[in-house]
């Protein structure tokens, strides 16, 4: 079979980490190819480095067989490779027509002359007769629905003499119906010739669209295949995305459940996001929430501390309902969120340690009249570098000047310092080396002999690793729920992945 | 030890700097450091310390403040109208200094509350605040009763031969050094200055941060611009309308030095700014010149401010392109 595009053996290291780590990417024409894999498994990277974003390390690109050299955006597009990210940003007054020629309007020459619309309408009249679809150009965005918005991109891309284009999680904010809107104009393209590499976690979305699929992990390719009858496999797909068994830097599980009912859950909804999830995490165990990126775990934990207003459903916590206004709120009644972007959430820039881990609890460290006791913010916070094993000559040093293990130490040593008695950790471990994860994981787990702890991650490894009790989360409902003990990576992945598997399983 | 150095570095600089400024204009004029002029100096530099410092909160929480040498026109002109009607002056400076509270929580609500963009919408609410001060006064200068009064007592009593201003200046510093960097409550400001975001999962009362920051900046400006009022010995409109550039200068020279904003640094950086704007006005040369090099030395300001944000970008860029 002869490939449009291959990428072989491509390498891509970020200050010694390998992101990828000899990756291959072959694409047919007129073909959808899916491109799967959990998250860090480095398709982003992948597409960065076909779209020239990055350069790459090692490895070669080569196009109708050709050898081709990307090291930017601009030689991508002259190749005919262009990329539609999740969530397009466009200029919403102007009207289709205008943004899919966006800076690309005319000639140099023109410069001064002003934009010649009625060339630009044509043009777009002659790309919307070559991949038919009913859309009306001469509408301005803004008044364009989510579909008619992302067809507009693509578009775009197509208005550059694209081969081969790339969609990032087209689907990510589309409703069901728009989906299938977008999947009709996807056949379409394809029937033109355009090839098209499909990122998603949906493995639906990719038995109704794609041809054939590679699954990336740990920044390799692990497999090329066909999709044939728009079926997948999503048992087989899962394997391959998970790979090794449990590593060996999870701590024993608690001997016993927990006795006491501490945080409890019922019914949370977050429009658009979350719908009527109920759990219970009991004092002494792990309760692992396990989505991936976009499943709605993330706005499930800021809805946990208050910090997202507009949900509904109850919260309790000890026997007492909760009624959290703020996240301020919710460390008055001992509930702690462990943030998940740590670069943003987690701590604060150009301040040191010391300032960090007290800024939660000031009361704790305030003498007479406000004033902050510096002795003893220094000692607090010297104790629990120490507890966490944090390395860093003093507290005085910037959070943002740490390694990234770190980093997220610290903003753990935050909720040390709360004195919570329930901990919501969100992706505990982004970012972080392995050694840093082990001493992260101990944490936590000598963390719930006293508190309640909920670990909600997209790693799915971490989630079984840690957890005592399991629950996964698709696109905002709970579709599993089960004992740590009595499941595997796979049952999870695959129910995080599609929700066919729930009536079968 | 190393480190100790590279600390004090900025702040040796910043003394040789000054130093040599000061040396210049006393060369050039022989009065620049007669008592009479440093009196003077002293004068100028409370009401811009004072000024700056509520400035230096509004930074603090990483946004900017373009209303309070606005609004702050409009209470100079309310306490000189107050004082006019036979008002004693106290009760007027006290009604000066709540209308800037006043206007501060103006601002501090539109930027805090609505979250509308900081620098248009202070220029918008400044411009009103000044339009109202300029519509009531007509543009006219307001003298009566203002002396009788002893209204200019605020700017020209002297206590053991030092000014009021100064004092007030010093209640001010100390003042906002505990409240900014010793309390509780000033970890706030840095806090929303760093990371909003990490700030408000941590507890931190967002909202009300932002809007006390900007009715404290307001506060201050009214009180320098009431001692402005005092000093010139009549109400006038116009009081405040060369707050802005010393303000940010000594703002940003404090926050070159000592790499973040705060209430030494800010006055360090009124005080140069100050001589050398006196120092202009010492050896004859117009005003606008002294504009020009406060321009200039505001950029270096911000210029030097920002070099240790910028070594550490990059690193950071690549530990996130690395999580991807």
């Amino acid at each position: 079979m002869s490939y449009i595009l291959e990428m072989r053996g491509i390498r891509k290291s970020f200050g010694g980490l390998a992101a990828l780590d000899g990756a291959d990417l072959c694409v047919a024409a007129g073909e959808a190819h899916a491109l799967l894999g959990i998250n860090g498994a480095g398709k982003s990277t992948m597409i960065k480095i076909l779209s020239g974003v990055y350069g790459r390390d090692a490895g070669e690109i080569r196009l109708r067989g050709e050898p081709v050299q990307i090291a930017s955006p601009k030689d991508a597009l002259a190749c005919g490779i262009s990329a539609v990210y999740q969530d397009p940003q466009m200029v919403e007054s102007y009207t289709g027509y205008e943004n899919i020629y966006l800076g690309n309007e005319g000639g140099r020459e023109r410069m001064l002359a002003g934009v010649n619309r009625r060339r630009l309408r044509t043009m777009a009249r002659e790309l919307v007769a070559r991949y038919p679809f009913d859309i009306d150009v001469e509408k301005p965005v803004y008044l364009m629905s989510s579909v008619e918005r992302e067809i507009i991109a693509i578009l775009r891309a197509l208005s550059k003499e694209c081969r081969v284009l790339v969609l990032d999680e087209p689907t990510s904010i589309l409703t069901e119906k728009e989906r299938h809107t977008l999947f009709a104009f996807i056949h379409t393209l394809k029937q033109s010739g355009v090839s098209i590499i499909y990122i998603t976690h949906h493995l639906d979305e990719v038995a109704q669209v794609c041809d054939s699929f590679s699954v990336f992990r740990n920044g390799r390719s692990v497999c090329r295949e066909a999709i044939s009858g728009g079926a997948v496999d999503c048992g087989h797909i899962a394997e391959l995305m998970l790979g090794e068994r449990l590593s060996q830097l999870y701590p024993p599980r608690a001997g016993q459940p927990g006795r006491r009912v501490c945080l409890c859950a019922e019914g949370l909804t977050l429009d658009g996001r979350f719908e009527n999830i109920a759990f219970e995490a009991r004092c002494g165990e792990v309760l692992g929430i396990f989505g991936l990126v976009g499943s709605g775990i993330d706005e499930l934990s800021k809805v946990l501390v208050g910090a997202i207003g507009e949900s509904s459903g109850t919260l309790s916590k000890g026997g007492q309902p909760l009624k959290l206004a703020s996240p301020a709120a919710a460390i008055r009644s001992g509930l702690y969120l462990v943030p998940g972007n740590r670069k943003t959430e987690g701590f604060l820039h150009n301040l040191s340690i010391a300032f960090n881990v007290t800024v939660v609890r000031l009361d704790k460290v305030v003498r007479r009249l406000g004033i902050v006791d510096r002795r003893l913010e220094t000692s607090a916070a010297a104790a629990l570098t120490e507890k966490l094993s944090i390395v860093t000559p003093t507290v005085q040093k910037k959070v943002n000047e740490l390694s990234g293990g770190n980093q997220q130490k610290v903003v753990i040593a935050k909720g040390l310092f709360a004195e919570a008695d329930a901990y919501i950790f969100c992706d505990p471990t982004v970012g972080v080396d392995v050694g840093a994860k082990s001493g992260i994981y101990e944490m936590i787990r000598t963390l719930a002999a006293k508190a309640a702890v909920v670990i909600i991650s997209s790693e799915p490894e971490e989630v079984l690793g840690n957890a005592d009790r399991v629950m996964v989360i698709y696109q905002g409902r709970v579709t599993l729920r089960k004992d740590a003990t009595d499941t595997t990576l796979k049952e999870m992945l695959v129910h995080a992945i599609a929700r066919e598997e729930v009536r079968a399983g | 030890m190393k480190r100790y150095l590279s600390d004090r570095l900025p702040v040796v600089l910043f003394a040789l700097l000054f130093l040599a400024v000061v040396v210049t204009f006393q060369c050039l004029q022989p009065t620049f450091l007669s008592s009479a002029n440093i009196v003077n100096m002293m004068q100028s530099v409370s009401t811009t310390v004072i000024a700056a410092i509520g400035l230096t909160f509004v930074i603090a929480i990483g946004r900017s403040d373009i209303s309070f040498y606005m609004s702050c026109c409009f209470c100079g002109v309310l306490m000189a109208w107050l004082v006019s009607l036979g008002w004693h002056p106290v009760p007027a400076i006290l009604c000066g200094v709540a209308a800037g509270a006043a206007w501060g929580s103006v601002s501090g609500f539109a930027v805090g509350k609505l979250k509308l963009p900081d620098i248009i919408t202070t220029i918008a609410i400044g411009s009103i605040a000044f339009g109202l001060g300029y519509l009531f006064s007509d543009g006219a200068f307001i003298m009566q009763n203002f002396i009788e009064a002893k209204t200019h007592y605020l700017s020209q009593y002297l206590v053991l031969g030092i000014p009021l201003p100064v004092y007030v200046m010093a209640a001010v510093m100390v003042l906002s050094y505990y409240l900014l960097e010793r309390s509780r409550f000033g970890r706030a400001f840095y806090a929303v200055g760093a990371t909003e975001k990490a700030a408000y999962l941590s507890g931190v009362n967002v909202n009300r941060t932002i809007v006390l920051a900007y009715v404290i900046c307001g506060t201050l400006a009214s009180v320098a611009a009431l001692i402005m009022t005092a000093r010139q010995g009549y109400g006038n409109v116009k009081i405040g309308m060369n707050l802005l550039m010393p303000c940010f200068t000594a703002v940003y020279i404090g926050m070159s030095v000592f790499k973040r904003p705060c209430v030494v640094g800010t006055a360090l950086g009124a005080l140069l700014v100050t001589a050398i704007a006196t120092g202009f006005t010492s050896i004859n040369i117009p005003f606008y010149v002294s504009n020009l090099v406060t321009g200039f030395v505001l950029i270096l300001a911000i210029l030097l401010s920002k070099v240790v944000v910028r070594e550490k970008q990059p690193r950071m860029a690549a530990k996130e392109a690395g999580r991807t």
